[in-house]
């Protein structure tokens, strides 16, 4: 027996494609530049977890050094981001 | 023998170079090209004359088969013939070279670039091999373009070298032209093997030849690069502007030798086309019609060398139309009787009396003869040398000039009953050249040597015994050929028997031996030239009244000179624009254009299937915010924002590539993409906050456009290709794809052995292991450090430039004063570099310090004492795990220097002191060290360079386990990657 | 699948050279970027794409055929790619820097036009 059956992958795609939608929204419309900030640091969770749930489908062990990789260091760019801000108010 | 004769110019011209480091003095390089062309005629003389013959006269060696190209050497009669000639005029010319040029005005690379010049014509008759004699061909045009240019502050001597240059290479590749055709056509006819490009095989298969379809073209192709090496009209106004070079170049290059490398050719076709009917006309006519033009502008020149020049051009004629009139003559089944003999008879006068010219220069510091007159007093010599000279030019009796001209007359008589009213214009035409040329050497002797010194302000003094020396030997040779002809004719006649020319006819010459037309023609050319001279200064006039028409000359300055380089700044101006955008602009407009037509062209099926499932959804949502991000990237103002826009799209384009079944992409992307990003914003510490481009609606509008094509041409193409018939297929039918072949070939599990015996024991297992491939289940991997390894060696190579470079970019140019002193900046770079640690002085700020001023925050602090232990540890795992899974040295280096990079972020430079001073610019030699000795150890063995192995060890109480030499090499990647990584991200932190 | 990956490469290709071809350099950079993002996914669409197919590492018995397998060179050459084009925007962004510093301008119209134009 399937763990991950198809109406799983149905449930879990779809809700992750809505998640990004929202994502979108909040990195067009701003208004601060941390908003933006947190957004992409969103947008790397929901690829992660798009990741992870490809992985199950296809069922392959091999997807997850990707992910596990992208869940170490994927804050980097975030915190670089953020340090960059410190220096001053940057409202666009 | 063979081969050292011919090399031995070659070593003699790279000897200067180190000969002169030691010894500047001037007299060096004369005795080293006097040395070996001395060394060249002694293993001459002995190919020649050794005892029974048996002097090796071949020599082969493969070289480029698939081209038919091979070192294919001979010394048949007219290669013999013709070294003679060059390494014997060759000495005499350097030896009066010596006394002739001015130290100081002769550099040793004058020296140097004769000799090149001698070794490379050498190569040009010696070569049996038709390709190879083009490669000494096209260097015989190379040098002799440095040496016309020799005195290259002269503009008129710039021209003439590049004119020269211009016209000889184009008849060069002309000449390959017709050389890939006939190996075409001879392929074409099923003929094969590695002597199908020698001279010998084309004369066997004449027939083939001629007979094709293609064969006029060939020929025509073939004889331009004859025509423009020999100066033949229309192409013969180059050689007079070659004038411009010294005088021993003039003797050597464009009297003696070079221009007879075209006749040469002539001579070796011959035998392939002597039986055509075009050969005698365009031959023949081209000769003809060569001899009238050179003789008539040697009546109306008034430079004592020009008038040479345009001589030599009449007398190239002469000797190409009597190639020509060889279609016509009786009885030449194959040889041509005594072709060598009118070489022989002009090259012996004409470089003496370039030489002689030489000294009337020097004695009287001019070569206009209208200045000169009555110089029989001051140089009796040379009046006697330039008399002689000018006899046998002019083909007086008891000289060898007439027995040449007695077998061209014959042989034009001989056309002219044979071929009717063509062979009647061809030999009256030839007639009234030749009262030409009777006429130009009274004009010779007469104008200089007899009367009154027009001009008192010449002092005119005789040149010495050393200078004289080198032209008189030749103009004796030609005399006393002339007076017994046995002494020249038997030598020549014995070469024409030994070569494949076959048998001389019972031909014989000699003077007065029969009163009979050919005498009778003798006088009236003497008469008639003489009326010619008398007549001379009206024809000047005559033709100064109408202008110096060469029209030819006309149209070759207008093609190259006004037409081209017009052309090419219109074109440059259009492509290259100053200004990126435009450049941009226009090459991928030419690119994508070019890449939608060849798509369409070639009929790409256009299937349109789209069956949508979940994945599709999520992975169209991806691309929406894709889209969106770009959108966003490209409409805001701020640099942050740009860059936060653009970050997201590489984890998303990692998360195609994990569609795509590629983790080892994804990890890769992942790393880079973090990296990236961090050094983006390094960069942006060290820029203003925003720019706002100033561009007009209309221009973005158009940039948009072009964007946009591209970005669907491009779409298009990938949705195409994944459906093209041919994906997955391999070039050679019958053969399994690439692709197939590394999955099947980089793993050999036991398994494998055990069920195919045969293959266990080719590949010798159990035991030595095998090597075949590196042994990996990862297939990227083993791709990748093995069966593609050089790929990724020179890849490392390309990032530890990168990262040099880029530390050196750092520092260039900090101070302006001492910016176009690249030496020094080089020196101060690398101070710079690797002093850049120095533990005494205080560290300097970090721009990240400098700019935030506040310590990193006390979560940051505490994430940074861990993480980067755990993401090293992680790189490890993947660097080992890299053979059997995603991983690699890549990667791993990619992730030690991210698990730098959150420690630069999370501290303050001086808590992570040691790390950070280290000096990672010694890793990166040391890897590439590290992947090279790898590569190195494998040759050691005697195998092929990164050659890998792998073999399968018995541990105890573990079982099995695969040991692979590949590791070293994945090593040494790993090594590069992390070193120049961490280098860049540092040094852009820096100040 | 093959129709998703087609309209990845078209935005990112298409919005790669609209940032090239602008005058601020560093969008000239940021374009680069994903212009090579472009040309590695349309590489990598080039090996085909079908659900089933598995990443090209072998299993250790090494029992499926090879046309279960996705096509490991076209990831060998991209993974390669990935790395140079990382060298190559690692040397425009201390170009950019340097010609900041150099002019205090981040124009390349501007630049071209003080050096390019007679």
């Amino acid at each position: 027996m399937e763990l991950f059956t198809p109406a799983m992958q149905v449930f879990f795609f779809a809700a992750l494609t809505l998640s990004l939608g929202v994502m979108i929204y909040r990195m067009i419309k701003g208004p601060h530049v941390l908003d933006r900030v947190i957004c992409i640091d969103a947008i790397a969770l929901i690829v992660i977890c798009m990741m992870a749930v490809w992985e199950l489908a296809v069922g392959t062990p091999y997807f997850f050094d990707a992910i596990l990789v992208l869940a170490l260091v994927g804050f980097l760019a975030t915190v670089a981001l953020c340090k960059y801000l410190e220096r001053g108010e940057i409202i666009d | 023998m063979l081969p050292v004769l011919l090399l031995l110019p070659f070593l003699g011209a790279a000897l200067f170079y180190p000969i002169y480091q030691f010894r500047p003095g001037d007299r060096v390089p004369r005795q080293l090209t006097l040395i070996t062309t001395g060394a060249v005629l002694v293993l001459l003389a002995w190919a020649t004359f050794a005892p029974g013959g048996d002097a090796p006269r071949e020599f082969f060696a493969e070289w480029i088969p698939a081209i038919g190209l091979h070192v294919s050497l001979w010394l048949d009669g007219p290669a013999l013939f013709f070294s003679w000639i060059i390494a014997g005029i060759g000495f005499l010319i350097f030896y009066y070279s010596g006394h002739y040029m001015d130290p100081k005005d002769a550099p040793w690379r004058f020296y140097a670039t004769m000799l090149l010049f001698m070794g490379a014509m050498l190569g040009v008759v010696m070569s049996r091999n038709v390709l190879l004699m083009f490669l000494f061909w096209e260097v015989t045009s190379l040098t002799s373009f440095i040496l016309i240019g020799h005195w290259h502050e002269r503009k008129s001597a710039r021209q003439g070298a590049l004119q020269a240059l211009i016209v000889t290479a184009l008849g060069g590749l002309c000449l390959l032209a017709g050389i890939a055709g006939v190996y075409w056509i001879l392929m074409d006819a099923g003929l094969g093997g590695p002597h199908l490009l020698d001279w010998d095989q084309l004369w066997l298969h004449r027939d083939v030849i001629t007979s094709h379809g293609a064969s006029f073209v060939v020929l025509v192709l073939l004889l331009l690069g004859a025509f423009t090496k020999s100066a033949q009209f229309p192409f013969q106004f180059w050689l007079p502007g070659a004038m411009e070079a010294p005088t021993p170049v003039s003797a050597f290059l464009h009297a003696a030798t070079m221009v007879k490398a075209g006749i040469y050719l002539l001579g070796r076709l011959y035998p392939v086309y002597w039986a055509e009917p075009s050969w005698l006309l365009i031959v023949g006519g081209v000769g003809v019609v060569t001899m009238l033009i050179g003789g008539f502008m040697a009546i109306v020149s008034t430079d004592l060398k020009q008038l040479l020049a345009h001589s030599t051009v009449s007398q190239l004629g002469l000797i190409t139309a009597y190639y020509g009139f060889g279609h016509g003559l009786v009885g030449t089944e194959k040889p041509l009787p005594l072709d060598l003999a009118l070489i022989a008879s002009h090259a012996l006068f004409k470089g003496g009396l370039f030489m002689i010219v030489g000294i009337i220069d020097h004695g009287t510091h001019t070569r206009e003869w209208p200045r000169l007159g009555g110089l029989r007093h001051k140089m009796p010599w040379t009046f006697a040398l330039t008399l002689i000279g000018c006899a046998s030019m002019a083909g007086f009796p008891f000289t060898f000039g007439f027995v040449a001209k007695e077998l061209f007359l014959k042989g034009a008589l001989e056309v002219s009953q044979v071929h009717g009213a063509a062979g009647i214009f061809l030999f009256v035409t030839a007639l009234l050249a030749s009262l030409f040329t009777v006429a130009y050497c009274i004009r010779m002797v007469v104008s200089p040597f007899f009367g009154k010194p027009r001009d008192p302000s010449i002092d005119a003094h005789e040149g010495g015994a050393g200078i004289l020396a080198a032209p008189a030997v030749l103009i004796l040779l030609t005399l006393l050929g002339g007076l017994y002809v046995p002494l020249l004719e038997r030598p020549i006649a014995t070469l024409v028997e030994a070569a494949h020319y076959g048998k001389v006819s019972g031909f014989t010459v000699g003077f007065f031996h029969h009163v009979d037309v050919l005498l009778l023609l003798a006088v009236i050319l003497f008469t008639g030239g003489a009326a010619i001279f008398l007549l001379a200064d009206r024809i000047a006039s005559a033709h100064k009244v109408f202008g110096s028409p060469a029209p030819f000359r006309r149209a070759y300055e207008w093609t190259f000179e006004e037409a081209a380089p017009a052309f090419a700044a219109w074109l440059c101006g259009a492509v290259q624009q100053p200004s990126l955008q435009r450049n941009i602009a226009i090459t991928s407009g030419v690119a994508f254009g070019l890449i939608g037509f060849a798509a369409i062209y070639s009929g790409m099926p256009f299937v349109f299937e789209f069956d949508v499932t979940w994945l599709d959804i999520m992975a169209g949502g991806v691309v929406i915010m894709a889209g969106a991000l770009v959108l966003l990237a490209i409409g805001s103002k701020t640099f942050v924002v740009r860059l936060i826009a653009i970050s997201p799209i590489g984890p998303m384009v990692a998360l195609f590539y994990l569609f795509y079944k590629a983790p080892d992409l994804a990890l890769t992307q992942i790393l880079v993409e973090v990296s990236l990003v961090v050094m983006l914003l390094l960069l942006l510490f060290r820029l203003p906050q925003r720019f706002v481009a100033r561009s007009t609606r209309a221009r973005r509008i158009a940039t948009a456009a072009i964007a946009i094509t591209g970005g669907l041409i491009m779409g298009a193409l990938t949705f195409v290709g994944q459906h093209s018939e041919t994906r997955g297929t391999s070039i050679i039918p019958g053969h399994p794809p690439v692709n197939q072949y590394y999955l099947e070939n980089a793993f050999y599990p036991p398994q494998k052995f055990q069920d195919n015996p045969e293959l266990a024991a080719e590949l010798n297992y159990p035991g030595a292991g095998h090597l075949r491939s590196s042994g990996g289940r990862n297939v990227v991997n083993v791709i990748l450090v093995d069966f593609r390894g050089f790929d990724t060696l020179g890849e490392i190579l390309v990032l530890g430039i990168s990262a040099v470079g880029l530390l050196v970019l750092l520092v260039l140019g900090r101070d302006p004063d001492k910016l176009p002193d690249w030496r020094s900046a080089g020196r101060r770079a690398v101070r710079y570099i690797s002093e850049g640690y120095d533990e005494s002085k205080p560290p300097a700020p970090t721009v990240l310090r400098r700019k935030i001023g506040a310590p990193p925050s006390l979560i940051m602090r505490e994430t940074g004492r861990f993480a980067p232990a755990i993401v090293l540890v992680f790189a490890v795992v993947l660097f080992f795990a890299g053979h059997n899974a995603p991983g690699g040295g890549f990667i791993a280096g990619l992730m030690s220097a991210a698990a730098f990079a959150i420690l630069l972020l999370s501290f303050r430079k001086e808590d992570i002191r040691r790390l950070h001073d280290f000096r990672y610019l010694t890793i990166i030699p040391a890897g590439m060290a590290v992947a090279l000795g790898t590569g190195l150890v494998a040759v050691a063995f005697g195998l092929p360079f990164l050659t890998s192995g792998f073999t399968y060890l018995d541990v105890p109480f573990y079982g099995e386990v695969e040991v692979t030499s590949a590791i070293g090499f994945d090593l040494g990647v790993y090594l590069t990657v992390v070193g120049s990584v961490i280098l860049i991200i540092k040094r852009l932190g820096q100040e | 699948m093959g129709t998703l990956s087609a309209l990845m490469v078209t935005i990112l290709f298409a919005g790669g050279l609209y940032l090239m071809m602008r005058k601020d350099l560093y969008e000239v950079l940021l374009g680069i970027m994903l212009l090579s993002n472009g040309v590695n996914l349309f590489m990598l669409s080039m090996g085909g794409w079908s659900r089933e197919q598995l990443p090209p590492i072998l299993d250790a018995e090494q029992t499926l055929p090879a046309s279960q397998y996705a096509d490991p060179l076209v990831q060998a050459f991209i993974l390669t790619a990935i790395v140079i084009s990382f060298g190559v925007t690692a040397v425009i962004v201390v170009l950019v820097a340097r010609s900041w510093e150099e002019s205090q301008t981040m124009d390349a119209a501007e630049r071209g036009r003080e050096e390019g134009e007679p």
